[in-house]
């Protein structure tokens, strides 16, 4: 049986999916990456900008999101994150 | 609590060496786990953070106190148990150390419990507290309590290796019974020296392992995001 994905791979799956394209992504192509709900991303997605990781750019009807430096600090240290998540048992 | 164990002369000293590079260890570990929740903002990683905090504090105030006792003392005495005049400064200590160590224990115990409710905290750290408070033999007590603890923390651990297998897992895991099983010795180790000494030496295994596994993680940190824009 697969692994359930934990919440800080989620995160790390929808950064990089805006990282990969270009900084700049459509909330369908994020819903595509991430392999999540409608309402499951909805959800994240105000997290993360809660948490300063992602910015909303609004230009008339189309809406996208970006990278913070927070959010490509948590990129570069994803690697770290998950190691000590995952040892120390804090998923 | 050297004061109320029965130390072999030949360990005076070491002891406090030890407990000084516990210090050390359980510093990075909380500096560390407190720099990734400043990233992530996991609650989780604040308590661990917390947690190794106040274990890193019990062994500032436990190696401070054997310093005191080895500088006052000759290194002949191995029975250091009802000397009056380090019996105030030895009860503020023991209270202190039993307290932030037991604290400590607490919050993992509580991150491996997975109920956030600051009313199960409370509960816990009721119930830990009025049976240290309320005992008469407090050393015997605290290392009950702490393994006690420890055991559901191993339990915990255990659990962890079982859904992930991998050597950082399983690292974490022995240090943990390591640390459970040097509890248990220092539960014995006011009738006989040699649980002291297996107890640290136990205590120094659980806490080189944490270290190994910690440099590892920190290997991983130092790798930057490929065709990203270079962090801090």
């Amino acid at each position: 049986m697969a692994k359930k994905r934990d919440r800080l791979k989620i995160i790390y799956d929808i950064l990089k999916a805006v990282h990969d394209k270009n900084n700049r992504i459509k909330p369908t192509h994020i819903l595509y990456k991430s392999n999540l709900s409608h309402q499951m991303m909805e959800e994240y997605l105000k997290e993360l900008m809660g948490k300063e990781f992602l910015v909303e750019n609004i230009n008339g009807e189309n809406k996208t999101y970006s990278l913070t430096q927070k959010g490509y600090d948590y990129l570069a240290k994803y690697k770290m994150i998950a190691e000590f998540t995952d040892s120390f048992g804090l998923e | 609590m050297a004061s109320l164990f029965v130390e072999p002369s030949w360990f005076f000293g070491y002891d406090i060496v030890l407990e000084l590079l516990f210090v050390i260890i359980a510093g990075l570990v909380s500096y560390y786990a407190w720099k990734i929740y400043k990233v992530t903002g996991e609650r989780n990683l604040k308590l661990f953070s917390l947690a190794f905090l106040f274990i890193m504090l019990s062994y500032v105030i436990q190696s401070v106190m054997n310093f005191i006792i080895l500088a006052k003392f000759d290194d002949d005495m191995t029975l250091l148990m009802n000397l009056r005049s380090v019996y105030f400064f030895n009860l503020f200590a023991i209270y202190a150390q039993a307290i932030l160590f037991l604290i400590g224990l607490l919050l993992l115990a509580y991150i491996a419990l997975k109920i956030f409710s600051l009313q199960t905290f409370v509960l816990l750290f009721i119930l830990v507290f009025t049976s240290l408070f309320f005992s008469p033999y407090k050393t015997f007590m605290l290392y009950l309590l702490s393994t006690v603890l420890l055991a559901f923390i191993v339990y915990y651990y255990l659990n962890n290796y079982w859904n992930n297998r991998k050597a950082s897992t399983l690292m974490v895991l022995i240090a943990m019974i390591c640390l459970f099983v040097s509890n248990l010795s220092f539960i014995f180790a006011t009738d006989e020296a040699s649980y002291y000494v297996v107890g640290h030496i136990l205590e120094l295994t659980a806490y080189v392992l944490v270290l190994v596994n910690l440099l590892v993680i920190i290997r991983f940190g130092r790798q930057k995001l490929k065709n990203g824009k270079k962090t801090r």
